[in-house]
């Protein structure tokens, strides 16, 4: 007799039926495994929480005094005749996935995630498995992203160039994982780097955990806008074209995403440089990824979600897509013109 | 083409006016005569004609990126812009040093009147030799879609900032033949 699926998807988000957990529920659930700490995956509300020990900060960061319990990568935990495990998702620090077994049957759901080592994030482990659950966010073949050299030095030429042109650069990309990327990329032998208080508050929660990064300085009201020649601003994007950028002078506004790959975007986006850095993967490595999972059964949650299915049954596997309430749109890399 | 591709990405990546007009004095300034006058042309709405049809272009794209029409089809209307969609779309090319805008220029002069059959192998072959922006402006000169946003009169400006009212009269001539 067929037994039921390890997983479902329901209404809540993903779930367990034999375990008695959800995983990155998007409604209040009483047992709930954590991808990582972007707002769109670990939401409030939830009775208990499971996460990689390397998580733990950014969560509590967000969520405030929850009931958390922590794992390390490939320990393994019982949880109601089901056993699960964590392993690196390579999207940002102390992000997973979530290997679920139950005898030979064997799903890994993969949250967000990206194949190409960033020098911060635990570098992407493929889990081989029979069922997959896979984002789509740069699900088609014009999304590839430039190797890790080549984005540093557009980065800092853009830098020189507007300290040049009389202008202070000022950076937007989202605080969790993106911001701190961009610290790795920067030249500090240019000058200065300051930071918004959004982007200092994860950068401490992350250096309290042992990450080596760049000096930063934090703004603050007090700040001298003179006192930092040849500073480059690192902010939200939100901060772009904000009273708070505008205190530095005339700008020049850089913004980091894998959204950039596109003229269209860059250009409604009115920035002054594009730079192509994504904490999700390309076409390139979901495929790559996909491969190595040795599944034949592929569900795709989040992103071009139509296409990236139809290639993938084209190629022979066995994909659907499952509508859920994965955006990115707020806190991950997936903003477009919709927001403000 | 690299200088011409660079040219590009700065206009493109600002909306500033003054900003426009110095990447265009400086390019023009150390550009070599024929691109200058390339670049002169082709700003002021002079295009080459269609060399391929927009459709050819994207099947061979897609053959050559190893993809289904569908997918190029879907990757397009995200894009926006074929030339785009084919520049992006295609695998990383190895830039060829020292070939310019009018080095490919020429190039696509002398298949013009080749049947499509052999235009083919002229164009996947050129395609290799260009990174993405490059291939971008390619494609456009190879659809007859080139279009930049630079006005006449921001042209004018930093023509005027170069090299005078002579070169102006050129381009115009150019323009003419
Ligand atoms: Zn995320
Ligand atoms: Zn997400």
């Amino acid at each position: 007799m067929a037994r039921d699926p390890l997983l479902i998807f329901t209404p809540e988000g993903i779930h367990c039926p034999e375990g008695g957990f959800h995983i990155d529920p998007w409604r209040p659930v009483a047992r709930a495994l954590i991808t990582h700490g972007h707002a769109d995956h670990a939401r409030e509300g939830h009775g208990a929480y499971l996460a990689p020990h390397a998580a733990a900060p950014v969560l509590r960061h967000r969520l405030g005094d929850i009931r958390l319990g922590t794992l390390a990568y490939g320990e393994p935990r019982e949880i109601g005749g089901v056993t699960v495990c964590f392993h690196p998702a390579g999207h940002v620090p102390g992000s997973a996935q979530i290997r679920v077994a139950r005898g030979g049957e064997v799903w890994v759901v993969s949250g967000d995630y990206k194949v190409a080592p960033d020098g911060l994030s635990e570098p992407f482990e493929p889990v081989e498995c029979q069922h997959f659950v896979t984002e789509s966010t740069f699900g088609l073949p014009v999304f590839r992203w430039p190797d890790r050299d080549q984005v540093a030095a557009e980065l800092n030429g853009w830098w020189k160039d507007s300290l040049a042109a009389g202008r202070r650069p000022v950076l937007g990309a989202y605080a969790l994982g993106k911001a701190l990327r961009l610290l790795t990329l920067l030249d500090p032998s240019i000058g200065p780097i300051l930071t918004h208080g959004a982007v200092e508050a994860t950068n401490a929660a992350l250096r309290a955990q042992g990450l080596s990064l760049p000096e930063t300085v934090r703004v603050t009201p007090e700040t001298d806008p003179d006192a930092y020649p040849g500073a480059l601003l690192l902010a939200p994007p939100s901060a772009l074209g904000s009273r708070w950028a505008r205190h530095f002078g005339p700008s020049s506004n850089g913004f980091a995403s894998g959204w950039m790959r596109l003229r269209g975007v860059r250009r409604r986006r009115a920035v002054d440089r594009g730079f192509v850095v994504s904490d999700h993967a390309d076409w390139a490595g979901l495929n790559w990824a996909i491969d190595q999972t040795k599944a034949e059964n592929v569900y795709v949650t989040h992103g071009y979600t139509e296409n990236f299915t139809r290639w993938l049954c084209d190629k022979g596997l066995n994909a659907q897509v499952v509508p859920t309430e994965f955006g990115g749109e707020v806190e991950d890399d997936a903003v477009t013109e919709a927001e403000a | 083409m690299k200088d011409f591709a660079a040219l590009f990405t700065r206009l493109d990546a600002t909306t500033r006016t003054t900003e426009k007009v110095a990447a265009l004095a400086e390019y023009l300034e150390q550009a070599p005569e024929d691109d200058r006058l390339w670049t002169l042309a082709l700003f002021t709405g002079r295009r080459p004609k269609r060399l391929v049809s927009a459709a050819r272009l994207r099947a061979w794209a897609g053959e050559r990126a190893g993809l289904p029409d569908w997918l190029v089809e879907e990757s397009y209307s995200i894009v926006g812009d074929l030339a785009e969609t084919i520049a992006l779309l295609l695998p990383e090319g190895e830039p060829v040093e020292g070939k310019s805008l009018s080095h490919w220029i020429k190039y696509l002069q002398g298949i013009a009147h080749l049947p499509d059959d052999e235009k083919k192998p002229a164009i996947l072959d050129a395609w290799d030799q260009l990174d993405a922006t490059q291939r971008l402006l390619f494609d456009k000169l190879v659809t007859g879609g080139f279009r930049v946003g630079v006005s006449q009169k921001l042209m004018t400006r930093a023509l005027a900032r170069v090299t005078g009212q002579e070169e102006a009269a050129l381009a115009h001539r150019l323009m003419g033949d």
